[in-house]
């Protein structure tokens, strides 16, 4: 072993910028690290007076992978160990002496005691106890430490290795265990401050590593105990002596992690062992003391941010360590009121809040918000009791009142939210827990005036947090920072109002939350409306109104139609699209604005069924910012606005359908107007707006059929001149999902009886309807399929246009028999439109969508179709393409497959009973088992456990199909394992499944075809099938079955079973 | 409901309340008579951005089952939802949502709710659970990325 090369290396190592010298060398000295030298290696580098940072803390990281890797027997360990404590001593010397110029060493010396705090943990687990023959346990490293540093610091430095036989052999062990004293403890940290900062490192090391092995290891007990009764005693005499006598910002540099680390340790600790608790109160009193100190006139808090950081992780995550004396001192301390008769003034708070609020250290006063909140939400069940109950009858009330008067000046802490304090969004979590803490709270203990408690203090929470969630603030946080995420966290804010709001209103109700705000957002005059305030109210109505029954709550209803609501929300919705200002912030703003309006009339659009006055201008000024946001704004934000506008457009035409006819030629006007190809508006917008006046005429029932088909019929030919001037082939496909929107929109009905109940007029008329339309005197049907195969002529040979016009074509086809409908297509002309778009589009393409149509013709058409009638659409669709397309194509046979499936659930006698079941559909899909694609084995499988088990069967049906598996039951059981026994792991379910219903039906010839035919599929001897077979057998086709046909496939396929 | 269920589902709430990722929202239902159902919650998960899904906020629901966290939960979109692994049902086709898979009792629901919004843009083609979807964004990708834009403007935020 060449050191010198190898400190060469290091250093090469350390400095190199190529990266596969770095490799090649890297390589080379973990080989040396893990060599029967690694130990020599370990000595020698950290026995150089001048080696290098690299050089010594490679040397440290040495003695680490021997720890880890190499480590062979106790001897070995026991070598190591003395090892590390020479060289850790001998480094602290150094250090000491000379802090400034040896600063360099710390990255060592850390190692070091990472290694030793690896060892403390080694020697003193379960597994090296006492009773065993290994090394003795070790008790208190810092102890150790002390004592070498007190023979090094004796003897010559120079002497202080581990070729030094006096000091392997004999003083270490001597001194491993050896006692310090309190008084002499005290003497070293309070004569060297670099030592204590290295005692305070060296104890905190160990526990941050107790922290990150207690997850690996499961025999720590010891371990525990003997941090317990041992290294806490040393460290808390450490930590309470710096604090207590902290003198400067640089002094506390150590002291806060290391406590920071043992508040984790504890933490733990407690959680998994007896010994894990220890008591920190003292160390906690003299935090709180140095939390207190000012200096220079309360100008400086050299050691509040501090403190109060560490307390903020400490309520958040394990807030019971502190004492309840504790707690309610600091309960005093930060509200100046005290639940307990603590009797200390927040004088202290109150300058360190001025200070941090003048200083504008906005991310300290948020520590200091999250630290108090936090606190807070100890108590809160406490204050709830306190507050609402009779529990605590003789506890002050007037101090409880006061206390409540901080919550409440906290809450609404005079500064902008998110931006510069955080106590508001803090504190919503606060006032949310008390709401629904005084909801969960039993009647009977309740105080005689809880609720009026409850209101009185839930109504203020409201009245602060209006102003809080305005989006004024929202506009301060833009203007002053860049920083995306302060607003996503405003934006949360206001959700987490909302909620709460939410929460609010099981105890202020209506009549003191919803009607409040109502009035709020009514009462303001359009001239001086606030519409900050306005969006802000309205932003937590729409939570509150979501899902109100208007008609069954006029005390709500009125209260919007006394107010002035509408109109300001319409001012609001005005300002957000029409006003010229494009900044960026004024952008987000408006859109803010759109939103917070859409929102509540989207959720108050079934109260326009109460009172359709307002619905004119609302409809009208939809309109006019669906047509002119763009003039307004960027396109990115009119997009968005657009899809608001579009979304409470379709609610409100869905939900007042029939308020809404007598503006029908309003809305036909704009349509006009938007769908010119010029317009700007999206394809998505135009078509949900067709659907939206679909929706209303529908309700044109009152002047009979001929006036509803005459608004049809414009609309049609509205669309069809649009469709037969287009060249741009998305316009024309847009155009046509128009048709089969507007066909959409008169398909829908509210789905409640309520709506039928209400509207006699549109069920009486519904006979006379569906005469007409049966009759189409307006052959307003042929129109549309004119518009649809002029559009397919151009564009047949694109699958979108095909969906669609599948989509329109067969609109009608699921909609119940006594729903008049304007697409409602004869059988024929439906089929022989399919026939027609089948032969001229790209089958591959379209297959899907021509398939989903003849399903729904059949479960429609089922009674009256015949098994010729089958073949024929199995013939055109499905057997002509067979050879050519389908046969190559597996999710073509899954198309095909999926459709006879549709048949054999609606009617199987239709396919029972076709030419093509015997010839081709039995050979075919026995053939078909044998498919690589999951859908197409889906489907398969499905089908042939269709075949075994189906309730439709008629007599006749049932004979068919057993004579039909006499036979060929044992080739399906053949293909069905042969199948089974060459597919994936995750396609054995289906396969699984039709065994279990084969096992089912036909549970003795089963038996007998699995005991011929498995020899022939894999060559695994008799016994392994005949213990699978009597598997299935037990199973008796249970659901269990799935187990033990997966339990087989992994035998088969030498793969380990569950 | 066991007492662990009831403990667990308190915690979740408790800790989404306190930290959840931007954009995303989840609490728990109303029983008929307006107390708070825990078994079931409702939620969104918004497209990441700078993906196909980043217009729309999609709407789930989550069903906790009596002996959950050992059970995962139920995670739902709306039947009919357009993606390869989405059920025609809505039902999320997902390992860490599987109980015989990836699940695990300390899945917390942000981890969950992240799972899923990852799966929008990263769908599985080896768990297809629909076929269409599976069907466009195997063979068809134009097609699949106009079927899901679409639906992200009927999700708008």
């Amino acid at each position: 072993m060449d050191i010198d090369h190898i400190v060469s290396l290091i250093e090469t190592f350390n400095n190199s910028h190529d990266s596969k010298i770095i490799n090649e060398i890297q390589h080379v000295l973990q080989e040396h690290q893990k060599s029967d030298h690694g130990i020599a290696l370990a000595n020698a580098l950290l026995a150089q007076e001048n080696a290098s940072p690299n050089v010594m803390y490679f040397g440290a990281l040495t003695y680490t992978v021997q720890l880890i890797s190499c480590l062979h027997n106790e001897n070995q360990l026991w070598i190591i160990f003395r090892g590390n404590l020479i060289h850790l001593t001998r480094m602290i010397v150094r250090y000491t002496s000379n802090p400034d110029g040896s600063s360099n060493l710390l990255v060592a010396i850390t190692k070091l005691m990472s290694n030793l705090s690896f060892i403390f943990l080694t020697v003193n687990s379960e597994a090296s106890g006492p009773d065993s023959n290994k090394l003795p346990a070790w008790r208190n490293p810092v102890n150790t430490c002390l004592k070498l540093l007190q023979h090094c610091n004796e003897s010559n430095l120079q002497e202080w290795n581990t070729e030094n036989s006096e000091i392997f052999e004999r003083l270490i062990p001597s001194c491993l265990n050896e006692d310090v004293q309190y008084a002499e403890l005290i003497k070293y940290i309070s004569s060297s401050a670099p030592l204590n900062k290295l005692l305070l490192l060296f104890t905190r090391v160990i526990v941050e590593d107790l922290n990150k092995f207690q997850s690996k290891k499961n025999s720590l007990s010891n371990v525990y105990e003997m941090v317990h009764n041992h290294l806490y005693i040393s460290t808390m005499a450490i930590l309470n002596f710096n604090l207590e006598n902290m003198t400067s910002s640089s002094t506390s540099s150590g002291v806060f992690p290391t406590i920071t680390s043992w508040i984790h340790y504890i933490s733990m600790a407690r959680n998994v062992s007896a010994h894990g608790n220890m008591d920190l109160t003292e160390m906690f009193s003299n935090m709180i003391n140095i939390m207190c100190i000012t200096n220079n006139g309360s100008q400086e808090f050299p050691y509040s941010e501090q403190v109060i950081s560490i307390f903020d992780d400490l309520f958040s995550d394990d807030p019971t360590l502190l004492s309840f004396e504790a707690r309610a001192k600091l309960e005093a301390i930060f509200l100046g009121v005290s639940r307990h008769s603590v009797n200390i003034s927040n004088d202290w708070m109150m300058s360190y809040m001025n200070h941090l609020v003048t200083s504008e250290s906005f991310d300290d006063l948020k520590v200091l918000a999250s630290c108090v909140v936090d606190f807070l939400q100890i108590s809160n069940l406490d204050v709830c009791n306190k507050l609402f109950t009779n529990i605590h009858e003789n506890s002050g009330n007037e101090s409880l009142e006061d206390y409540i008067k901080v919550l409440l000046q906290l809450t609404n802490f005079p500064l902008v939210p998110i931006l510069q304090e955080t106590y508001s969004s803090k504190m919503v979590e606060f006032w949310l827990d008390l709401a629904e803490g005084f909801g969960n709270l039993p009647q009977e203990s309740l105080k005689a005036n809880a609720s009026e408690i409850a209101e009185n203090m839930f109504n203020q929470v409201v009245q602060i947090y209006l102003p809080k969630i305005s989006l004024m603030n929202k506009q301060r946080i833009m203007e002053e920072d860049d920083d995306q995420s302060l607003l996503h966290e405003f934006d949360d804010f206001r959700s987490a109002t909302q909620d709460m709001i939410e929460i609010l209103w099981a105890i202020l109700g209506h009549s003191k939350l919803t009607i409040v705000l109502i009035r709020g957002v009514g009462q303001a005059d359009t001239n001086v409306v606030d519409l900050y305030q306005v969006e802000a109210m309205s932003f937590l109505l729409a939570k509150l109104l979501d899902g109100v029954a208007f008609s069954q709550s006029p005390f709500i209803s009125d209260a919007i139609g006394e107010n002035k609501l509408i109109d300001n929300l319409l001012f609001l919705l005005q300002t957000g699209c029409k006003q010229k200002e494009q900044s960026k912030t004024a952008q987000v703003l408006k859109l803010d604005f759109v939103k917070a309006t859409c929102n509540l009339l989207g959720v108050i659009a079934t109260y326009f069924q109460v009172d359709s006055k307002p619905l004119g201008p609302i409809v009208e000024l939809l309109f006019e910012c669906l047509e002119t946001s763009r003039q307004y704004n960027t396109i990115e934000y009119s997009i968005k606005m657009e899809l608001q506008l579009n979304k409470t457009l379709s609610l409100i035409c869905e939900n007042c359908r029939k308020e809404l006819v007598p503006f029908l030629p309003n809305f036909i006007l704009v349509l006009r107007s938007i769908m010119l190809p010029e317009s700007p508006i999206s394809h998505f917008t135009k078509e949900k707006f067709v659907k939206s006046v679909g929706n209303i005429i529908q309700m044109c029932v009152s002047e009979g059929p001929e006036s509803q088909a005459s608004h049809i019929s414009s609309m049609v030919d509205m669309i069809g001149s649009l469709i037969q001037d287009s060249d741009v082939k998305s316009d024309t496909l847009s155009l046509l999902h128009c048709l089969s929107e507007l066909g959409s929109g008169l398909s829908q009905l509210p789905d409640d009886e309520e709506f039928l109940e209400s509207n006699p007029m549109y069920v009486a008329q519904l006979p006379a309807f569906q005469t007409y339309w049966q009759q189409d005197p307006m052959r307003i049907r042929d129109k549309v399929m004119h518009l649809v195969q002029y559009a397919l002529s151009k564009y047949g040979r694109d699958p979108e246009f095909v969906e669609v016009s599948c989509l329109l074509i067969g609109k009608a086809i699921s909609l119940p028999e006594d729903i008049p409908h304007f697409l409602r297509y004869p059988l024929t002309e439906v089929i022989s439109f399919l026939v027609t778009t089948v032969s001229n589009c790209d089958y591959p393409s379209a297959l899907p969508f021509i398939e989903y149509q003849l399903e729904k013709i059949v479960s429609r058409f089922k009674d009256a179709m015949t098994p010729h009638e089958f073949d024929e659409m199995f013939r055109h669709f499905f057997i002509d393409f067979y050879s050519s397309h389908i046969s190559i194509d597996p999710d073509l046979v899954q198309s095909m497959v999926s459709w006879v499936n549709s048949v054999l659930e609606s009617k199987p006698s239709l396919a029972l009973h076709s030419q093509y079941w015997s010839q081709f559909i039995i050979p075919e899909f026995l053939k078909l088992l044998q498919a690589k694609e999951k859908f197409t084995i889906t489907s398969i499988t499905k089908f042939w456990t269709k075949i075994l088990n189906n309730r439709k069967y008629t007599q006749e049906d049932t004979a068919l199909v057993n004579s039909l598996f006499e036979s060929i039951g044992k080739q399906l059981v053949y293909q069905t394992m042969f199948s089974l026994y060459h597919a994936q792991r995750s396609d054995v379910p289906p396969y699984a499944e039709l065994i279990r219903t084969l096992f089912a039906k036909y549970p003795l010839p089963m038996k007998d075809w699995l005991f011929e035919l498995l020899p022939q599929i894999t060559d695994k001897p008799a016994i392994f099938h005949e213990r699978f077979i009597n598997k299935l057998s037990v199973t008796r086709a249970s659901r269990a079955t799935s187990a033990t046909v997966l339990e087989w496939w992994l035998d088969c396929n030498g793969l380990p079973t569950m | 409901m066991s007492s662990l269920c009831l403990q667990r589902l308190q915690e979740e709430r408790k800790k989404w309340r306190k930290d959840h990722p931007y954009g995303f929202f989840a609490k728990p239902t109303k029983k008929v008579d307006g107390s708070m159902n825990l078994q079931k919650w409702e939620a969104g998960i918004p497209g990441r951005d700078g993906t196909l899904w980043k217009n729309g906020l999609y709407p789930l629901t989550i069903e906790y089952p009596d002996d959950y966290p050992s059970k995962p939960p139920k995670v739902k979109f709306p039947a009919g939802f357009y993606h390869p692994n989405v059920y025609p049902s809505g039902t999320i086709c997902l390992s860490i949502l599987n109980e015989d898979q990836d699940w695990r009792p300390a899945i917390t629901l942000k981890q969950l709710l992240l799972g899923v919004q990852d799966l929008l843009d990263s769908p599985n083609p080896n768990s297809p659970a629909q076929e269409p979807a599976w069907r466009a964004f195997s063979k068809n990708i134009k097609e699949y990325e106009k079927k899901v834009s679409d639906q992200a403007l009927r999700y708008t935020k």
